[in-house]
């Protein structure tokens, strides 16, 4: 299904929150949810912890009456985990390190503030292995 | 012959230079996320791949090491504090003579350094490349176009090269110039520790000066903006160390001389006292003060009167007046 919010991209993080015995359902791309603040900022273990207000008020401003039943049996609670070794931003954002290699492919926009305020703008002009997979 | 008892360029005031690849293996989880087999995998993997067979590289199993044994690599800086304290299967791949020290499974699954005596970044830059294009001919590496070498922490993204030079700065630090020099390294991307602490006479007067900067740099001009810096501090606390002399050469003297009386007759000596000493001692072969010890001899006993070193020397665990007695023993039996 498309992303709730730029109804452009596949939704692949999904979210559900109970209050009062009402649920809601949130239905998000990657991008959208980097970018509305649902999940954690890469603090190399010293990370920020998550933000119900903002999450609130991105349900507030999406939820639009989508049933709580929608998702069928989706009904726990859904994280994107790395393909690879199974870590999860929140795993990375405590450890400060990432899984694996994987890590930095299924997390890209998570992490591409980070590492640009690590290193900056740059690419890599070094060396390169002999053999490249 | 190892980087702590070996002739370098520039001894007088650098004692070692360390080139440190960090590199992992595609299709593994990094090491915190490795299960003990895997990271046996890894070492197998990883060391046939560095070594392609020859013999004269050891493959040391750290599992199967006392801890004495294990704190001896530490002290002589082939290993890392981290290294010893993982309770993975891990392993290192050595060299002495060429002064390579490669650990497996350590924060990442490959950290191949090279160390080398005095100022001698190039040399073991070349080495270090040469272990590299072994390794990454013989088994495929994790990297990225953009990102280059993937590593488990972020910082080390790029050229995971870790370049370092091991300076002996007393004229500097007596002068009170070594928290100037600190701020203005690290405006150059550059950064500086105490070899042990933060920087004192109990340190030896040692510091590791090291880049920062992984990603976006090539490996040449990383080493190349190190050596140019190191060069002009060299040439600082080398005219520093002058104006001592023609200020104040009786005092600089009996200084270094009651460090040298102190280490040819002192019956127990703790660590702290030896790296005082050592430091003194060091200075005055370098103003032509002591003519009879070598920086080599004196560079011997920085690895070896370390506790765990000193250990392994008497066959037994030794409590803390043992140590400083075997300590001020094989000083007194080396100087």
């Amino acid at each position: 299904m498309l992303c709730q919010k730029c109804k452009m991209k596949q939704a692949n993080v999904f979210f559900k929150q109970t209050i009062n015995g009402k649920t809601t359902q949130l239905c998000l791309c990657e991008d959208c949810a980097a970018e509305s603040g649902i999940g954690f900022d890469f603090g190399f273990g010293l990370g920020k912890s998550f933000m119900p207000g903002l999450f609130g008020s991105v349900f507030e401003a999406l939820s639009d009456g989508i049933s709580s039943d929608f998702l069928g049996s989706q009904s726990t609670f859904t994280e994107k985990r790395c393909p690879m070794c199974g870590a999860s931003f929140v795993d990375i954002t405590h450890s400060g390190k990432v899984g694996c290699a994987k890590c930095y492919e299924t997390f890209a926009p998570e992490l591409s503030g980070t590492l640009q305020g690590i290193h900056g703008n740059v690419k890599h002009i070094g060396r390169r292995p002999k053999r490249i997979a | 012959m190892a980087w702590y008892n070996s002739p370098g360029p520039e001894n007088d005031v650098v004692i070692s230079s360390r080139i440190r690849f960090a590199r992992n293996l595609a299709g593994y989880p990094f090491t915190s996320r490795l299960t003990p087999q895997k990271a046996r995998d890894v070492i197998v993997e990883a060391s046939a791949a560095l070594t392609g067979g020859d013999k004269k590289y050891k493959v040391i199993d750290f599992t199967q090491l006392t801890p004495a044994e294990a704190r001896s690599y530490v002290e002589n800086h082939s290993v890392s504090p981290e290294f010893i304290e993982s309770r993975l299967p891990r392993a290192l791949v050595e060299n002495e003579e060429e002064g390579v020290a490669v650990m497996l499974c350590e924060e990442d699954h490959i950290r191949l350094q090279v160390l080398r005596p005095g100022l001698a970044l190039r040399e073991a830059y070349e080495k270090a490349c040469e272990l590299d294009d072994r390794l990454s001919a013989a088994a495929d590496i994790a990297w990225d176009e953009n990102l280059g070498y993937l590593t488990h922490c972020p910082t080390n993204l790029g050229t995971g090269m870790r370049a370092s030079v091991m300076m002996f700065l007393p004229a500097m630090t007596l002068n009170k110039q070594i928290g100037a020099l600190a701020s203005s390294l690290s405006k150059l991307g550059l950064t500086m520790r105490g070899l042990y602490g933060e920087g004192s006479e109990a340190d030896g007067f040692m510091y590791q000066i090291s880049n920062q900067v992984t990603l976006g740099i090539t490996e040449e001009n990383t080493i190349k903006k190190l050596s140019d810096v190191v060069l002009q501090i060299i040439a600082r606390e080398r005219q520093l160390r002058a104006s001592m002399m023609s200020d104040a050469p009786d005092r600089i003297t009996d200084t270094v001389m009651r460090s040298v009386g102190a280490l040819r007759y002192a019956h127990m000596m703790s660590s702290d006292e030896f790296l005082k000493h050592f430091a003194y001692v060091r200075l005055g072969i370098s103003l032509g003060i002591v003519k009879d010890i070598s920086y080599e001899k004196l560079g011997s006993l920085l690895v070896e009167v370390m506790p765990a070193t000193l250990t392994l020397k008497a066959g037994h665990e030794l409590g803390p007046t043992e140590r400083d007695l075997a300590r001020a023993k094989y000083i007194r039996e080396t100087i």
